[in-house]
This record gives C-alpha cells, sequence and structure tokens, in this order.
C-alpha cells in the first residue's frame, strides 16, 4: 500500500472522473501575494519557511507543468483554484480559477466538464477538460442558488433555486432554458435513473407530496402522481431503473415503493408511532431495498414481494461466537519510535505522529460502546445513519449512530451478522470498493481502516502533522483511495495486496 | 365385734389403712391391751402380715375369733366353720377341714387377688403412660392446632393485601391505560393540529413563495443569465428536437419498452431459477426411483394395494421421466404430475425410513426387555432351536469322539495311525505323547513288578517243589498206608496241573473290577506270557501290547489270588472258573486259539482305553 504525497484541498472538494482518468480537486482560499507567488512559480525549489514544504513542491511542480491560464495578475488575488490531475501519476492535467469559493465540484457523466458551485454567489461555472479555453459561467442572479447537479447527459444542468422555487435546467448545447417548479425541499428530492434516461423528482404543491418523472433528453413530464405521505422525505431509483422507492420524513416509519409507469407497487410500514426511517439503500443487484430506522434496525425487503425478508438488529453487546469482533486497538509507541528511525528529520519534526493501532479479534461476548440519547433534543444520535451495499451484493455495511465507533457487516447470503469492527473514535464515513468485497473507513483520525472477507487492517496514514481523514473517496478500479482531510488529501494506492499492513507507506514521489 | 367387721375388710386390701383403723379403735377390739403391744413391738421390726394376724388371735379370745371368722366367712359364703349341730343344746364343734378349706380358699383367693391387683396395677401404670402420652400429644395437637391458625390467620392476611394489592395493580393498570388513551389521544390531537399548523404555514409559504417567484422572476433579471464560450455539441452528437405529441408518445414507449425488458429480464431469471429448481426435482426424484426401486419386490410380495398403485405410478413416472421436454413447458398438469409424483414417492421414502427406524427400535427394545409379544415368541422358538442345535452338535461331537478313539484303539497300520495323527489336533496329540511316555514309564514299573512276581513264582514253585516232594513223600506214606484215598490224590493233581498251566482265563467278573480300577496297577506278568503274546501280535507293538500285558497281569492277578487260598477253598472257584473258561473258549473257537486271545484282548484294550480318556 502506497501513499501519495499529501496535496491542499478545501471544503473536502475530491472527485474521480467517471471515466477514472482524473481527479479534481478544488483549492480553497489560498492568500498568496502577487509578486511572491510569480516569483514561486519562477524559482522551483523554493520554499518559504511559512508555508511548508508541501506548498513549495506544489508551487514547483505547478511551474514544471507549466500550466497555462495562470497568470500572474489571477494570482495576485485571491486564488480558487481548480486542480485536475492524471489519477495515476498525480500530475496535474489541467488549472482552472473560479471567483469565488468552491462550495461544489461535479464531473459530468462522460467526464469532459466539470461543474463548479459557488453558491454564495449563485453562480455555477463549468469548465471543459478538452478545451481549456472554453468556459461556461451561469449566474442565478437574485434567486439563489441551493444546489447544482448536471443532468446524466452532461449536457443540462439543474440548479435549484434558494427556498426551492423552482429548478432551471441549463442546457450547453442550446439556449433553452427549462424550469421545473415546485421542487420539495428534502433530503434527496432529486434522483435520476442509473441509465440516465428519467428523473424522479419530489414536490410539494398544495401541502401533497408528489413524484414527478421526467425524460432527461427532453425534459418532458413522464409521470406525475401523487405519494401517500405525510412528508416527503427522500426518493431514490431503485438501479435498474424501474422501482423508485419513497419514503416519509423520520415521523413516520412509511416506504412506498413506485413503478417507472407511476404505479404503487407496494407500501411498507414496520411500526407506527416512533421515529421511523433514517437512511435507505439498494443493493446493487435491485433485488434488496434496506431500510435503516430510528429503532436501531435495518430491514431488507426483497424485489419480489417487497416484504421483509429479515431484520438486523444492532445490539450493543455480541454473543453469537460465530461473529467476528475487531477491535482497535492502540499500538505501543516504541515500536513507532524505532521504524522513524530510518526516514529523515522531517518526520520526526512532525508532532508525534500519533500512535499506531491494529485489530484485535476481540472475544464473545463483546459489548459495543453505546451513547445515550439525549430525549430533548432534537435528530437524537439514534438509529441506523448510514447503510451500504457491497458492489456483489453480498455485505451490507451499517453504522448505529447509538453505536457510533462501531461498523456493522452483514452477510446477505447468510442473512446474518458477519463482522463488527470497533474504532477507538466515532465512524465518519465507510465506502465500498467499486470492485471488490472491501470496506475503507475513516473516523476522523490520521488512520484508514480496510475490511475485506480476510480480515481487518488499520493503515497509518504517512505524513507530518495529523492527516486526520474526515472522509474517503475510492477510484472506480477499487486500486487506489482518496483521502480527505480538512485542507489536504492523499492518494492511496492498494494495487499491491501484499504491502497491506500498519506498515508506513513509501511516499508516492519523494523531492 | 361389730367394729371389727368394718375394720377388717379394709384391712386385708391396704396395711396402712388397717394400721390407722385399728389404733384408732384399739378400745373396741377384745384384744387392744395385747395388739398395742404387739404393735409396738412388732411394727417397727417387720410390718409382716402374719404377725398382725397372730396378733388378732389370743389364747383368751379363741372361742370369740373363731366365731367372729365364722360369722364373717358365712357372710362371705364359705361354709361354717362349725360342726353341723346335731342338735341345739349341743354346742357346736368347730371343723377343722372346713377351717383349712376355708383357710386355703382364702389363701388362694388372696393370691387371686394379689396377682388381679398386680395385673391391675401393671395396667394401671400402663394407662398412666398412656394418659400421659396421650396427654402430651394433645397438648402438641393442641399447639399445633394453635400455630396453624396463627398460620391461616397470616395467610388470610396476606392474602386479603395481595388482593389489595392486586386491587390497587388493577385500579393503577386501568389508570395507565386510561393515561396511554389520554396520551394517544393528545398525540392524535397535537398531531392533527401539528398538521394541520404545518399546512398553514405552508400555505403561508407557498404564498410567500409565489410571491417572491413573481418578485424575482418578474423583475426581468438580467443577471439571470449563462455565459457560455460557445455551445457544445449534445453527448449523442443529435441536435435536440422539438417537443411534440410525436415525443410523448416516445417516450411512453420507451418507458414501457424498459418496463417489458425489466419485466422480461425478472421473467428470464424467474424460470432459470424454475429450470434450475425442476432439475433438482427430477434429479431428486431419479434418486428415490433408484433408492426405492430394490424394495419394490418386497411391498409387491406382500400383495398391498396401495403400494402396487404407487409403484405402477413410479414406473409410470420413470416412463415419463424420458420425456425430459415435457417438463420444459411448464403447464400445469405437467407440474402437478411432477409434484404428485414426488410427494408420493416422498411419502414412501418417509414410511419406509419410519420402517427401517421402527426396526431399528424394535432391535434395541428387544435388546433391554421384551416388550412385543411377537418379537418375543420369535426369540424363544429361536434360543429352543439353538439350544437343540447345540444338542446335536454335542452329540455330533461325543460320537466322532468315541469315532476316533475306536479308531485310534483299533487303528493297526501305519497308513492309519499317520492319517489319524493328521486328522488329530496338535494338543491331542500332545497329550497322547505325554500318555505314552507315562505308559512306558508304568511299563517299566510293570516289567520290575513282573521280575519280582517271577521271582516269587520261581521261589513259590521251589517251594511248591518241596512242598509236593513233602507231599509225595506223605502221599507215599499214605499210600503206603492205606489205598482208599486214591480219588482224592488224583483231583488233586489235576488241579495242580491246572495251576501251573495257561489255564487261567479266570473269572473276569470278579477280577475285570480292579483291573478297570487301576490297569496299571497290576504290573508284570510271567515272561513266558510276555512272549507268547509278543509272537502272536508282532503289528501292534503299542496298543496291543499294553493291553497284552494287562491281560497277563490280569492272569497273574488271578494266579495270585489263587495262590493265596488254599486248595480246599479253591476248588470251587475253579469250577466256575473253568466254566467261564469253557464259555470263553467257546467264543474263541471260531479262530484259532492265538486269535481269540487276541481279540478279547483288543476288546479289553478297547473298554480300558475308553474308561481311561472319558474322565
Amino acid at each position: 500500500m502506497n501513499f501519495s504525497e499529501v496535496f491542499k484541498l478545501s471544503s473536502l472538494l475530491c472527485k474521480f472522473s467517471p471515466d477514472g482518468k482524473y481527479l479534481v480537486s478544488g483549492r480553497g482560499a489560498w492568500a498568496e501575494g502577487g509578486p511572491s507567488a510569480g516569483r514561486r512559480l519562477s524559482l522551483p525549489g523554493g520554499g518559504d519557511p511559512g508555508s511548508g514544504e508541501r506548498g513549495g513542491r506544489w508551487a514547483r511542480m505547478e511551474g514544471a507543468r507549466g500550466s497555462a491560464g495562470v497568470g500572474p495578475g489571477q494570482a495576485s488575488c485571491v486564488q480558487y483554484r481548480l486542480v485536475v490531475r492524471d489519477a495515476n501519476t498525480l500530475q496535474i492535467r489541467q488549472l482552472y480559477t473560479c471567483l469565488d469559493q468552491i462550495q461544489h465540484i461535479e464531473w459530468s457523466a462522460d467526464s469532459l466538464f466539470i461543474l463548479c458551485a459557488l453558491y454564495k454567489r449563485g453562480l455555477v461555472q463549468v469548465w471543459s477538460l478538452e478545451q481549456p479555453e472554453w468556459h461556461c459561467k451561469i449566474d442565478e442572479g437574485s434567486a439563489g442558488l441551493v444546489a447544482s447537479c448536471w443532468s446524466p447527459d452532461g449536457r443540462h444542468i439543474l440548479n435549484t433555486t434558494e427556498f426551492h422555487l423552482r429548478i432551471t435546467v441549463w442546457s450547453l448545447c442550446t439556449k433553452s432554458v427549462s424550469y421545473i417548479k415546485y421542487p420539495k425541499a428534502c433530503q434527496q428530492g432529486i434522483t435520476f435513473t442509473r441509465d440516465g434516461r428519467y428523473l424522479a423528482l419530489a414536490e410539494r404543491r398544495d401541502c401533497k407530496d408528489y413524484v414527478s418523472i421526467l425524460v432527461c433528453s427532453d425534459w418532458q413530464l413522464l409521470r406525475h402522481f401523487d405519494t401517500d405521505t405525510q412528508d416527503l422525505a427522500g426518493i431514490e431509483w431503485a438501479p435498474n431503473g424501474c422501482v423508485l422507492a419513497a419514503w416519509d420524513s423520520c415521523l413516520e416509519y412509511k416506504i412506498l415503493l413506485y413503478s417507472l409507469d407511476g404505479r404503487l407497487l407496494s407500501t411498507f410500514c414496520a411500526y407506527e408511532w416512533s421515529l421511523g426511517i433514517k437512511s435507505v439503500a439498494w443493493s446493487p443487484s435491485s433485488q434488496f431495498l434496506a431500510v435503516g430506522s430510528y429503532d436501531g434496525k435495518v430491514r431488507i425487503l426483497n424485489h419480489v414481494t417487497w416484504k421483509m425478508i429479515t431484520e438486523f438488529g444492532h445490539p450493543a453487546t455480541i454473543n453469537n461466537p460465530k461473529i467476528v469482533v475487531y477491535k482497535e486497538a492502540e499500538k505501543s509507541p516504541p515500536l513507532v519510535l524505532g521504524r522513524l528511525a530510518f526516514p529523515p528529520p522531517r518526520a520526526a519534526a512532525g508532532p508525534l505522529s500519533s500512535t499506531e493501532s491494529k485489530y484485535e479479534v476481540a472475544s464473545v461476548p463483546v459489548s459495543l460502546q453505546t451513547l445515550k440519547p439525549a430525549p430533548d433534543r432534537a435528530n437524537p444520535r439514534i438509529g441506523v445513519g448510514a447503510l451500504a451495499f457491497s458492489p456483489d451484493s453480498c455485505f451490507l455495511a451499517t453504522r448505529s449512530d447509538s453505536v457510533p465507533t462501531a461498523v456493522w457487516i452483514w452477510d446477505i447470503q447468510k442473512l446474518r451478522l458477519l463482522a463488527a469492527l470497533e474504532q477507538l473514535s466515532a465512524v465518519r464515513c465507510f465506502q465500498w470498493d467499486p470492485r471488490h468485497a472491501r470496506l475503507a473507513i475513516c473516523t476522523g483520525g490520521s488512520k484508514v481502516y480496510l475490511w475485506s472477507p480476510a480480515g481487518c487492517v488499520s493503515v497509518q496514514v504517512p505524513g507530518e502533522g495529523d492527516f486526520q481523514v474526515l472522509s474517503l473517496c475510492w477510484h472506480l478500479s477499487g486500486d487506489s483511495l482518496a483521502l480527505l482531510s480538512k485542507d489536504h488529501f492523499c492518494l492511496c494506492f492498494l494495487e499491491t495486496e501484499q504491502g497491506v499492513g500498519t506498515a508506513f507507506g513509501q511516499r508516492g514521489d519523494h523531492t | 365385734m361389730g367394729d371389727w367387721m368394718t375394720v377388717t375388710d379394709p384391712g386385708l386390701s391396704s396395711e396402712s389403712k388397717y394400721i390407722s383403723q385399728y389404733t384408732s379403735e384399739t378400745k373396741m377390739s377384745p384384744s387392744s391391751l395385747y395388739s398395742q403391744q404387739v404393735l409396738c413391738s412388732s411394727i417397727p421390726l417387720s410390718k409382716n402380715v402374719h404377725s398382725f394376724f397372730s396378733a388378732f388371735c389370743t389364747e383368751e379370745n379363741i372361742e370369740q375369733s373363731i366365731s367372729y371368722l365364722d360369722q364373717e366367712l358365712t357372710t362371705f359364703g364359705f361354709p361354717s366353720l362349725y360342726e353341723e349341730s346335731k342338735g341345739k343344746e349341743t354346742k357346736r364343734e368347730l371343723n377343722i377341714v372346713a377351717v383349712l378349706n376355708c383357710m386355703n380358699e382364702l389363701l388362694v383367693l388372696q393370691r387371686k387377688n394379689l396377682l388381679a391387683q398386680e395385673n391391675v396395677e401393671t395396667q394401671n401404670l400402663k394407662l398412666g403412660s398412656d394418659m400421659d402420652h396421650l396427654q402430651n400429644c394433645y397438648a402438641k395437637l393442641k399447639e399445633q392446632l394453635e400455630t396453624s391458625r396463627r398460620e391461616m390467620i397470616g395467610l388470610q392476611e396476606r392474602d386479603r393485601q395481595l388482593q389489595c394489592k392486586n386491587r390497587n395493580l388493577h385500579q393503577l393498570l386501568k389508570n395507565e391505560k386510561d393515561e396511554v388513551q389520554k396520551l394517544q389521544n393528545i398525540i392524535a390531537s397535537r398531531a392533527t393540529q401539528y398538521n394541520h399548523d404545518m399546512k398553514r404555514k405552508e400555505r403561508e409559504y407557498n404564498k410567500l413563495k409565489e410571491r417572491l417567484h413573481q418578485l424575482v422572476m418578474n423583475k426581468k433579471d438580467k443577471k439571470i443569465a449563462m455565459e457560455v464560450l460557445n455551445y457544445v455539441g449534445r453527448a449523442d452528437g443529435k441536435r435536440g428536437s422539438w417537443r411534440t405529441g410525436k415525443t410523448e408518445a416516445r417516450n411512453e414507449d420507451e418507458m414501457y419498452k424498459i418496463l417489458l425488458n425489466d419485466y422480461e429480464y425478472r421473467q428470464k431469471q424467474i424460470l432459470m431459477e424454475n429450470a434450475e429448481l425442476k432439475k433438482v426435482l427430477q434429479q431428486m426424484k431419479k434418486e428415490m426411483i433408484s433408492l426405492l426401486s430394490p424394495q419394490k419386490q418386497k411391498p409387491r410380495e406382500r400383495a398391498d394395494d396401495s403400494t402396487g398403485t404407487v409403484i405402477s405410478d413410479i414406473e409410470e413416472d420413470a416412463g415419463e421421466l424420458s420425456r425430459e421436454s415435457m417438463w420444459d413447458l411448464s403447464c400445469e398438469t405437467v407440474r402437478e404430475q411432477l409434484t404428485n409424483s414426488i410427494r408420493k414417492q416422498w411419502r414412501i421414502l418417509k414410511s419406509h425410513v419410519e420402517k427401517l427406524d421402527n426396526q431399528v427400535s424394535k432391535v434395541h427394545v428387544e435388546g433391554f426387555n421384551d416388550e412385543d409379544v411377537i418379537s418375543r415368541q420369535d426369540h424363544e422358538q429361536e434360543t429352543e432351536k439353538l439350544e437343540l442345535e447345540i444338542q446335536q452338535c454335542k452329540e455330533m461331537i461325543k460320537t466322532q469322539q468315541q469315532l476316533l478313539q475306536q479308531q485310534l484303539a483299533t487303528a493297526c497300520d501305519d497308513d492309519t495311525t499317520s492319517l489319524l495323527r493328521d486328522c488329530y489336533l496338535l494338543e491331542e496329540k500332545e497329550r497322547l505323547k505325554e500318555e505314552w511316555s507315562l505308559f512306558k514309564e508304568q511299563k517299566k514299573n510293570f516289567e520290575k513288578e513282573r521280575r519280582s512276581f517271577t521271582e516269587a513264582a520261581i521261589r513259590l514253585g521251589l517251594e511248591r517243589k518241596a512242598f509236593e516232594e513233602e507231599r509225595a513223600s506223605w502221599l507215599k506214606q499214605q499210600f503206603l498206608n492205606m489205598t482208599t484215598f486214591d480219588h482224592q490224590n488224583s483231583e488233586n493233581v489235576k488241579l495242580l496241573s491246572a495251576f501251573s498251566g495257561s489255564s487261567d482265563r479266570d473269572n473276569p467278573t470278579v477280577h475285570s473290577r480292579p483291573r478297570q480300577k487301576k490297569p496299571h496297577g497290576a504290573p508284570s506278568g510271567s515272561p513266558v506270557c510276555m512272549s507268547k503274546l509278543t509272537k502272536s501280535l508282532p503289528a501292534s507293538p503299542s496298543t496291543s501290547d499294553f493291553c497284552q500285558t494287562r491281560s497277563c497281569v490280569s492272569e497273574h492277578s488271578s494266579s495270585i489270588s489263587v495262590l493265596n487260598t488254599t486248595p480246599e477253598e479253591s476248588k470251587p472257584n475253579q469250577v466256575g472258573r473253568e466254566c467261564t473258561n469253557q464259555k470263553w473258549s467257546v467264543a474263541s473257537r471260531p479262530d484259532s486259539q492265538e486269535g481269540g486271545y487276541s481279540g478279547r484282548s483288543s476288546t479289553y484294550a478297547n473298554s480300558h482305553v475308553e474308561k481311561d480318556d472319558l474322565p
């Protein structure tokens, strides 16, 4: 397992292009003096101690690339840059400068365009990878902007105005602009089918919930129907694009399944009088629908009868000896010091890079750390807050918010708990490898954790200072993994399985 | 005197009472003075009753005492102490006999009374102890009663409390239920209120939105615009089409196409699954048929109608199996057939398995306790059969043993012996060897003894010679003296000749017994005899030799016994012997003298060997 150099980043904006060739990252406000920036460009290797060596390398690389479009003038002001790198070599392919702080980045489906949303300004800037000089700027004006996304064809941009007044569909091909009125302000109100043909949109009119299904090719309304919900919270297409799941807000447990043609296929309600659905996930095979709820259970519905197959509870104690419980344990620091003797003083200068940790297989019964939810607070920290199916639909990873340090991994073939991972700190995010049954987990610490049916590893992210992994995203090949901290990111290459361990990875490119 | 009457009666029963009364009424008693004296002197010394009574009568008051006693006794129904007066004037005489009788009777009575008293006392004691016991029991029971009563009261109290509690709980439950109902109502009302408010707010919000929309959108906001360097081509390279009714229809079509595709895909999957399941079913069926077919015959034999039909079904199905294409039709009839046949077979299999289970359990049951009647009978029959078999086997073994022994005994030529040896087990061989060695030893002993016997015989012969000479001389003298003893003399000679010769086929009934009992104990035969025998039987040196020696021995032992007897005594013996001898000779006549001899000896040996082996 190798780690790349650490790069600057802002607002956790880092995305692999859909074709996997590129990696785009946003760089936030980077106050630099104009002359100094210019000098930097011309003076490779000149590192000023204030910004740290990383900055110096960064500048050098830019210089080496000789990227076009970054003039000294622009550099003089506060820069909001968009950096496109090669996903393998991490060399900068393109560099774009936006008008304001980028708050959202999205690749078009054909990986040709990148959308940057600047919500504060109500602006969307679009860049072309093929034509660096091509630019497009969409201004929503006084209507404001709260959300922006690509349509699946990569030629339309859907902008949601403030207060969800309307959704504007801008086309990059024609001058035509379409408006969609009454979009519902909810958790997940827009969803496209996987094949990009249809858009399902949650709407709210006259205090009633509706769902509109539109054809993406010409934005024609295909179906429009009301849903039997109090307050629709979200909608999601099944991966096969034929079934739409719609669920009510947390006040009521209700999930409705609609066919593409608007027929109600089934309704499922597990209980009443209590907080309901918290998270929903389709299995990639469209066979199962996992519904996580506030009662701390995941219910799996099947695609034939839409009845519940099974119910996964998340108990605080695990008694079954068949279940493997991995417990993260801190390692003694002497080992770390011994290892650190080799690298240059730079590493030693770094604040005692936090202690290493490893997994231990805990012997059952294991009791997991649970949080007592505050009953007087809104959005209590209970229930299953995160769900994810593995790409082969064989495993389901869940996190119960009342046990924030644990990740449960369920075997869908046997419909039982397979393993549980207890981390030292609360789990921030987990994501399945798009190719393999491999789960990456981060907890906001300087480690990344990987689970596979074969076992579990905890990997220290190398680098001086604390690299707090707040989020991560996989490359679509499953070979690399982008680890995002508050203002840095690095790549972790996993192409060789042998190096997996708690050892330090080698640096991607030393200078 | 009248006072005495009252006093004496209790005086008999209790001593102390008597004394006290006696002392209190001393003035009235005729013997007051004396008695007082006596009392003073005698009471401290001893409380002997007799001393009291002796004090009762003094020499002075004999008459009075007697009359008093008489009176007393008559009142008690005793005969009068006085003789029946013949006349009134005559003084009545004391009848001693009556007195004695009375005394005796009184004594008897006293004894009886004492006994009765004792009995009564013991009974009293017993009753007292019984009473005590019962009183104890009573007390205990009373206590128990008290405790149980208290317990009952406690329990009642508890019951009451519990009931109270229960009532309270019921009340609480009711309250809670009411509370729940109330809360639910509250929730419901709140929810409706909330929903209502929400709707109101939402409407307001919508109004505001509407207003905002108008304000924002109608202002002709110049800012709302898209700056683009140049429009890019569509991803599919086509130009955008106008919205028409056609496009709508096309969209619908496409949607349905997608849905159809999905359903087709799902149907295909289901079909595949079905096919897989059918395959499994078919395989199962085939296996079932193959599993069940070996048992086809059995139920057939039983001629059980139901199984018969089922089997025919199986066969039909087996026939159907070949038409596998039929299964792909998946029409209902085929499905039914399949499920039905599977069900039938499953039933057969199930019953079969159950049968097997039953058998297994039956075996188990038989092993431990014979509960099943039929099985028990079977069991008994089996045991009987087995016992019979064992018997037969035993008999067989016996006969075989006999035959073997016979063969062993009679085996004359090497071939048969070798054959026999082959047949014999090693063990037996060894045993025989041992026996053989033993026999050899015995033979040696026999030889020794024989030698000594021969010596003795020689000695005897010498003695006899001397005796004969003596007798001859004596006879001579006799002959010379008187010629009348001629007849007797000739007999004597005859006897002698018989004795010395081999005429000794002594009666086997007399001598066979000791011989049989200890065949080795009879040692040595005359060397002459021996040589003769060996000559006659050269072929069988082992067993026949032994037998011959034995026979010789028997001869000798008989001869010895004869020798021990006086000639006079042996006379009748000899007559009998001769008789037997004749008999024997008759039996052996067809053969030569020697052959008969040998044959007899062999039979002898046979019997001997048998007797030796048997124990």
